[in-house]
């Protein structure tokens, strides 16, 4: 009944989004690793992740940079990106750049466990 | 020119003793502040000015004669005065501050006054330009030229002998006067156009400005203007709908603070619009994100989910609407026509569902069903739509749209429930003070008779020698004006002569550029200004006009709850003069009755403003006088009137320089629209044609569609705004669209010299990180923003808080075109706006189609500019 944790990277840099994100996990069968920078995604990544929750438009880098960049170095990994303006075209922006799925960030505490779940297409059970 | 500098003058110039001349030194911060950065040093001041105050001073009320928003500005200020120079500013202190009563503070702009009035750009002297001569010389060099001081009877001369020869020449339909002066002549209107109408007239200028395509819709569709309820009223709301209103920014005093008390009571508040502005950002529960000028697709949307789930009020609809459906159309019209059949795409095969809407405006279908289910279920619940929504081609059907789905939720006649475009408390519903008029007799423009102020005369259709805002430039520059669907179609026009007055019309207008090249056509160019601003830049002759802190005192309303009484503060700087002085010098040397001109005298003026100040009574029955004035009053001021009983005494109302009208939570002055109609329709029917609220309009198509600009059916409906205006028509050479908040850094163009607030509020380029991330910009980069009519040099402010596609530019900054490239470093929005009128003569300030590039250039930063936007160059061999 309880398969080995799925990874999942919460790359945020904002430090009370970040601890939000994964309190909500927290009771979750998975296996969360919280980075604040770039270059801490991408080491997290090596070791593979199923998916990363990324505050795209919260880093330095440009988000199109910063997704080529996830995308880049982990193919597999499934981008969710975190928006705070919830807009057709922000969305769109974003997936065209290589996300897998949405997530607004005013509604994590509803939606990110049932998008995980469906993007994954896993059960991450308590 | 340095502050230093400034001083330096003020010393050689003015009568200011030397004692004074240093406490104006301390105001203006000394040049060791000055050079470090920080402006005016005003922390010197208040520590150094302070003590000095409370030693010599006095509080002297001086006005903010600004008009930020549209019947709620104008808040007290009060100026503390040492022999003779201002020296530090205080707004609303002394009333206690009550939740239902609070105190009138000012907002940035009222307390950065003294800065403004003691700006180092103020014009200190007449000048005319260099290379004038009759006939205007080398008019290419308007805007190049170099300056010569010249005395007030030369300027004089000089204007008298022009106007004279160019009415003689080519008759008053040559002159075009870029100023306010509408029939009462009171304070804001400009005295000089008194002259011009004696002397046989002038063209003048139409449009709404403001008020975009408002006024006809509710007008037509609900039978009165300017009607929403208070904020008393407001308070009672469950649910505030703010579309395109940014009233934290805009909309003066106490505005935003009513909004967080109908948060307080319970409200929750929905913002729409494209960016994340301080009003969404301070006080919404939700924010929309929309693509701008779309905002009718998204309340179709809403409107189609409502009628598909039943969720609309049938029987408000069916009892005080007509033009809903089918079976509620007035006589005559087809049934076909209705709105709920145009919604459902019953007939023309195009269902107006949230898809199709969110396809349109950027927001997803899922939130357009969540808000109609929101407006349809929380009671009461007011909406508001601000001006800018409108002001797009044909933007007269958003306020139609709006009304009739604001009505399909039933909430209108009860505390809370409101569907109106104007704020909370404006002065123009049911005005609870008001202050009394100058008296004079002012004479009428010949040319123009009519007393309109935002329409031509469309029910004579007599002479229509007026510009339309948008196009004044282009029709003075092309020689006609116009549409071919005009009595007689287009019309010829031969401007040879451009007064600016009353107004910074040569940047506030749309398509700038075309301004400039007008003003270098015509023969002569006057402009009359307290700074140097871009009409002064242009002009041959510029006047120095004294600001109201340096004139007579008077009572001034132009707010629901209060009026002010301000006095003089200071004497006249270097050699500015009053506006009404120089309506009486050009009067008495083109040999008119300059006295007639004139009017009263200012005592007697001010008087008039006193005696015919007016107040509610308590129970809201009817207006009184508000002052008592007495014989011996009378006597004081040296004026003829007759005693009166009133509710204060004037020495009252002399000390305290504010009268503000009792109000507390449901007292008897609360205003709620349309209450009468909504209590008993039969016995208080609405001014309109059927009597009821007009969803279906066919007067309000009709009188739209005369000017010829645009087109518009008599229900609401959605059309893409034109082939080269609004998101729709975005191209590869222009992908982004343009939107033009206003700025708490000016009160539309004014204020715009003030360093402290361009320092605090720096004239960005807002754009979304999408757009930004995908030209390579970040925030303070410096960007060219280009549209097919100018180019604007600014720094970026990326933001994700923006809808991408979408750039703000706030407007009111002064245009400060760099010579050899064409472009503005100022970063005025005029410069890159259309000349595109629409509907009743709205200004398509909305939706120009725009390209924003990074640029490989230096821009100063707004604050390190010189406050004047570009040096005053004098002729050596001037005086």
């Amino acid at each position: 009944m309880f398969g080995r944790a799925v990874h999942l990277v919460i790359a945020v840099p904002h430090i009370w989004l970040r601890e939000t994100l994964s309190q909500i996990l927290s009771d979750r069968n998975v296996e969360v690793e919280c980075v604040q920078t770039l270059d801490e995604c991408l080491d997290a990544m090596e070791q593979p992740a199923a998916a990363a929750i990324v505050d795209v438009f919260g880093f330095p880098q440009p988000y199109g940079e910063l997704l080529d960049a996830l995308t880049g170095a982990s193919p597999a990994t499934l981008i969710i990106a975190l928006l705070s303006t919830d807009s057709i075209d922000y969305r769109e922006a974003v997936m065209a750049r290589g996300a897998s799925a949405v997530l607004l960030q005013e509604r994590a505490g509803e939606e990110l466990i049932p998008l995980i779940e469906h993007t994954l297409r896993i059960d991450i059970h308590r | 020119m340095s502050n230093e500098g400034f001083i330096q003058e003020v010393l050689q110039e003015s009568s200011l003793s030397r004692r004074s001349f240093l406490k104006l030194s301390a105001v203006m911060g000394g040049a060791a502040t000055a050079q470090a950065g920080l402006g005016y040093g005003l922390k010197a001041v208040a520590a150094d000015g302070h003590k000095k105050a409370a030693l010599n001073g006095e509080w002297v009320t001086a006005p903010c004669w600004h008009n930020c928003s549209c019947g709620n500005s104008r808040c007290l200020i009060q100026a503390y005065v040492v022999d003779g120079v201002p020296v530090r500013i205080r707004s609303d202190e002394e009333d206690e501050d009550l939740y239902d009563f609070p105190q009138r503070r000012a907002c940035p702009r009222g307390r950065a006054q003294i800065d403004h009035v003691l700006a180092a750009d103020r014009i200190k002297y007449p000048m005319i330009r260099k290379h004038w001569e009759p006939g205007g010389g080398n008019k290419e060099l308007r805007g190049k030229d170099e300056w010569v001081r010249i005395s007030w009877d030369e300027a004089l001369d000089i204007a008298a002998r022009e106007i004279n020869r160019i009415y003689d020449t080519h008759g008053p339909k040559s002159i075009f006067t870029a100023s306010w002066g509408y029939e009462n002549g009171e304070i804001l209107w400009d005295p000089v156009l008194r002259v011009f109408n004696a002397l046989g007239g002038h063209v003048s200028h139409y449009g709404t400005v403001s008020f975009g395509a408002w006024p006809f819709p509710e007008a037509f569709m609900t039978g009165s203007m300017l009607d929403c309820n208070d904020r008393f009223a407001m308070r009672h709301a469950k649910l505030l709908v703010l579309i395109g209103c940014n009233w934290a920014s805009n909309k003066g005093g106490n505005t935003a603070y009513f909004v967080q008390q109908a948060k307080d009571s319970g409200a929750k508040v929905i913002v729409v619009d494209p960016w994340l502005n301080r009003t969404a950002k301070g006080l919404a529960d939700q924010w929309i994100p929309i693509r701008p000028g779309t905002d009718t697709a998204f309340l179709l949307g809403a409107a189609y989910h409502m009628i598909v789930n039943d969720l609309q009020d049938q029987d408000f609809l069916d009892t005080y609407c007509s033009g809903f459906d089918a079976d509620h159309m007035p006589e005559g019209a087809s049934k076909e026509d209705n709105f709920k059949d145009y919604v459902l795409g019953t007939y023309d095969g195009q269902p107006k569902t949230p898809e199709w809407a969110s396809q349109i405006c950027g927001v997803q279908a899922s939130v357009i069903r969540d808000f109609a289910v929101q407006v349809s279920s929380i009671k009461p619940t007011s909406f508001y739509a601000g001006q800018s929504t409108t002001k797009f081609p044909a933007g007269e059907q958003f306020a139609q749209v709006f009304f009739t789905f604001g009505w399909m939720t039933g909430n209108v006649g009860r505390p809370g429930a409101n569907v109106s475009w104007i704020g909370p408390d404006p002065n123009f519903t049911v005005p609870l003070v008001t202050a009394g008029r100058y008296g004079d007799t002012i004479p009428p423009n010949p040319i123009y008779p009519d007393k309109i102020i935002f329409c031509i005369d469309l029910n004579t259709k007599r002479e229509w020698e007026c510009l339309e805002y948008s196009e004044a430039w282009q029709s003075i520059v092309d020689g006609e004006y116009g549409r071919d669907s005009w009595p007689g179609g287009k019309r010829p026009i031969d401007i040879r002569m451009i007064y600016h007055g009353h107004a910074h019309f040569l940047n506030s207008l749309p398509n700038a550029q075309a301004g400039i090249e007008a003003h270098r056509k015509v023969d002569f160019v006057m402009a009359s200004c307290l700074h140097y601003n871009t009409n002064a830049h242009y002009a041959d002759l510029v006047l120095p006009i004294s600001t109201l802190w340096e004139r007579h005192g008077q009572v001034m309303g132009d707010n629901r709850e209060h009026v002010l009484w301000w006095q003089n503060v200071i004497q006249p700087l270097f050699e500015a003069r009053e506006d009404i002085d120089v309506a009486y010098g050009l009067a008495d040397r083109l040999g008119l009755d300059a006295d007639a001109i004139y009017g009263n005298p200012w005592p007697q003026k001010e008087f008039n403003t006193l005696a015919g100040a007016m107040v509610m009574k308590p129970d809201g029955s009817g207006m009184e006088p508000l002052v008592t004035i007495t014989a011996q009053d009378i006597e004081a001021m040296g004026v003829e009137g007759q005693p009166q009983k009133g509710r204060i005494t004037v020495e009252e109302f002399r000390q305290k320089g504010i009268y503000k009208v009792p109000r507390e939570m449901d007292d008897a002055l609360m205003h709620v629209a349309h209450a009468p109609f909504i209590e008993d329709p039969e016995a208080n029917p609405v001014a309109t044609s059927t009597g009821k609220f007009e969803i279906y309009c066919p007067t309000l198509a009709m009188m739209v569609n005369q000017y010829g600009f645009s087109e518009i059916a008599p229900i609401g409906k959605y059309q893409e705004a034109e082939p080269d205006h609004g998101y729709a028509a975005r191209t590869e050479d222009y992908p982004l669209v343009l939107f033009t908040p206003h700025s708490l850094r000016r009160a539309h163009t004014n204020l715009d010299n003030v360093p402290s607030l361009r320092e605090a509020f720096p004239q960005g380029c807002f754009m979304s990180v999408v757009d930004a991330d995908a030209r390579g910009i970040k925030t303070d980069d410096v960007v060219l923003m280009t549209s097919p009519h100018g180019k604007v040099l600014r720094r970026a402010k990326v933001m994700h808080g923006m809808v991408p596609g979408a750039v703000a530019l706030e407007d009111g900054a002064w245009t400060d075109i760099d010579e050899e490239t064409g472009i503005d470093l100022g970063g005025n929005p005029n410069i890159l706006q259309a000349p595109k009128a629409s509907g009743q003569g709205v200004q398509c300030w909305t939706g120009t189609l725009l390209q924003v590039e990074k640029y490989n250039g230096e821009l100063l930063a707004d604050a390190d500019r010189p406050a004047h936007g570009r040096k005053i160059r004098f002729a050596k061999d001037s005086a």
